[in-house]
C-alpha cells in the first residue's frame, strides 16, 4: 500500500517520540536495537534535521522501528 | 629444512637453495656483512622474492653488479627505498653532485656530458626539483592534472595521478622517488565526497557487521557515524534521497574526516610558487637548454637507476609536453622511444 510524503514524516516524528522515551527507560537497549530499528531511529533524525527526504521505500523500516520501540514502552 | 646461519657463505649457496626459503631468517643472514660481494651477486642472479632482494641492496657489500640485478627485478617499495638509499649514498659519498633544490645547474644546460654515471646521479638528486617544477608550470598551463591521495600505508601520493592517458606515474617508483607526497608546500587540498563511492563502502561495511555500528550507536546517541551509515544505507537501498546536497556533503566529509579520510577525494590547486626552487625555472631555459638537457636525461636514461625508477621516461615525458620545448628536441625525444613513455608518445604523436 502506498504512503504519501506526509504519512511517512508522520511515522518518522512518532520513531523519534518512541526513541526519545526508550532511550532514557529501557535497559537493555543493545538487546532491543536490530539493524533495522537503528536503520528506522537513523532515518527519522536524519528527516528531523532536513538533509534527507524519506521515501515510501523506508515505510516498512520505520514500521518496524516504530514497533519494536512501542514493545519495549509497554514491557 | 630451515636457515639458521647468522651470514650466506659460497657453500651455503651451493647447498641449500636458500632462495625459495623465503623469510626474515634469510634476509638478516643476507644483510649481514659478513656475506661477501660475491655471493650476493649469486643470489642476485636467481629468481628471488622481494624481501631477498630487499637485503641484498641494503648489504654495504653489494656490488654495482648486485644492485643492477636487484633494481632490474624490483616490484616493491621496500625494495625502492633500499636501492635508492645505496645509490645515493654513494653518488653524494663520491663528489658533491649537486643541490637537490637546483632543477637546471649550469652544466646541465650547457653541453653533453658523456659519463652515464655521472649523468645518472645528477637527475637523482635534482629530478625531484626539476619534476615539481614541470609540474607547476604544466599544471598552471592546464597541460596536465594534479592529484592527491591521502595513504596512511605507503604515505600520501601527489603528482600527475589522475590523467592516466596523458603519463605514466601513480605508484610507479618514480612516484615513490620525485613526488613531494605530503611535504608539497605549493599547493592547498580540498577533501571532497564521492557519495556514490563512500556510500556503497559503508552500507557493505554494515551488511558484513552491523554489531559495532549499532553498538557505537548506543554508547552514543550523539556520534555522527552511525548516522552516516544509516544514511549511505539509505541512499544506496532507495530509502531516502538528498534534501539540501551542500549540507549532506558537509556532514559526509566532516564525518568521514573522523572515521577514514583515505575514503574521501582531495582535490588539489597551486596556490603558490615552489618558492624552494633555486636558479632557472624550465619557462626561463633557452632552446639550446632545453636540447642540451634533453640530451643529458637521454644519456641518463640509459643508466639502470633513472631506467629502472622510471625517473627520466617521466622527467622526458615533462619536457615532450611542455610547449617551450621546441620541435627538433620533441624529435629527438619521440625517435629514442624510450621504454615507459608509451602513453605519453602515444598522446603527443596523436595530437600532431
Amino acid at each position: 500500500m502506498s504512503a504519501t510524503p506526509a504519512e511517512i514524516a508522520n511515522l518518522a516524528s512518532r520513531v523519534l517520540k518512541a526513541w526519545e522515551t526508550v532511550q532514557e527507560t529501557y535497559d537493555a537497549l543493545e538487546e532491543l536495537i536490530d539493524v533495522d530499528t537503528f536503520l528506522g531511529i537513523q532515518y527519522a533524525e536524519l528527516h528531523a534535521e532536513g538533509t534527507v527526504h524519506l521515501t515510501e521505500e523506508s515505510k516498512p523500516i520505520l514500521e518496524h522501528a516504530y514497533e519494536t520501540l512501542i514493545s519495549a514502552q509497554e514491557e | 629444512m630451515s636457515f639458521d646461519k647468522k651470514f650466506i657463505t659460497e657453500k651455503d649457496f651451493h647447498t641449500i637453495d636458500f632462495v625459495q626459503e623465503s623469510g626474515w631468517d634469510i634476509s638478516n643472514a643476507i644483510k649481514n656483512p659478513k656475506t661477501t660481494s660475491a655471493v650476493l651477486e649469486k643470489i642476485a642472479s636467481v629468481p628471488s622474492n622481494y624481501m631477498v632482494r630487499t637485503a641484498i641492496a641494503e648489504n654495504p657489500n653489494v656490488t654495482n653488479k648486485a644492485l643492477k640485478l636487484v633494481a632490474e627485478n624490483m616490484s616493491h617499495r621496500w625494495e625502492w627505498r633500499a636501492v635508492w638509499n645505496t645509490f645515493i649514498k654513494r653518488v653524494t659519498d663520491s663528489e658533491a653532485i649537486h643541490d637537490k633544490n637546483t632543477p637546471y645547474a649550469s652544466f646541465i644546460l650547457n653541453s653533453k656530458l658523456s659519463n652515464p654515471e655521472y649523468v645518472a646521479g645528477y637527475f637523482a638528486v635534482a629530478g625531484g626539483a626539476m619534476a615539481e617544477d614541470l609540474w607547476h608550470d604544466l599544471a598552471s598551463r592546464k597541460i596536465l592534472e594534479l592529484g592527491y591521495r591521502e595513504d596512511s600505508y605507503d604515505g600520501d601520493h601527489f603528482g600527475p595521478l589522475w590523467d592516466d592517458k596523458v603519463i605514466e606515474f601513480d605508484g610507479s617508483p618514480a612516484e615513490y622517488i620525485l613526488s613531494p607526497g605530503y611535504f608539497c608546500e605549493w599547493i592547498s587540498k580540498e577533501q571532497k565526497a564521492d557519495l556514490g563511492w563512500v556510500s556503497e563502502n559503508l552500507t557493505d561495511t554494515l551488511s558484513d557487521d552491523p554489531e559495532w555500528i549499532i553498538e557505537r550507536f548506543i554508547e552514543d546517541y550523539s556520534d555522527d557515524l552511525p548516522l552516516l551509515f544509516a544514511a549511505c544505507h539509505g541512499l544506496v537501498n532507495k530509502h531516502l534521497t538528498v534534501a539540501d546536497s551542500k549540507a549532506f556533503d558537509n556532514f559526509v566529509v566532516e564525518t568521514m574526516l573522523d572515521y577514514d579520510s583515505e575514503m574521501l577525494d582531495v582535490e588539489v590547486s597551486i596556490d603558490s610558487e615552489p618558492e624552494h626552487l633555486q636558479g632557472p625555472r624550465f619557462a626561463d631555459l633557452s632552446a639550446d637548454g632545453i636540447m642540451h638537457l634533453t640530451e643529458n636525461l637521454l644519456l641518463a636514461s640509459n643508466h639502470y637507476i633513472p631506467k629502472n625508477f622510471r625517473i627520466t621516461p617521466h622527467l622526458l615525458s615533462l619536457v615532450l609536453l611542455h610547449p617551450n620545448t621546441p620541435q627538433e628536441v620533441k624529435d629527438k625525444i619521440i625517435a629514442a622511444d624510450v621504454a615507459g613513455m608509451k602513453s605519453t608518445l602515444e598522446f603527443v604523436t596523436s595530437d600532431k
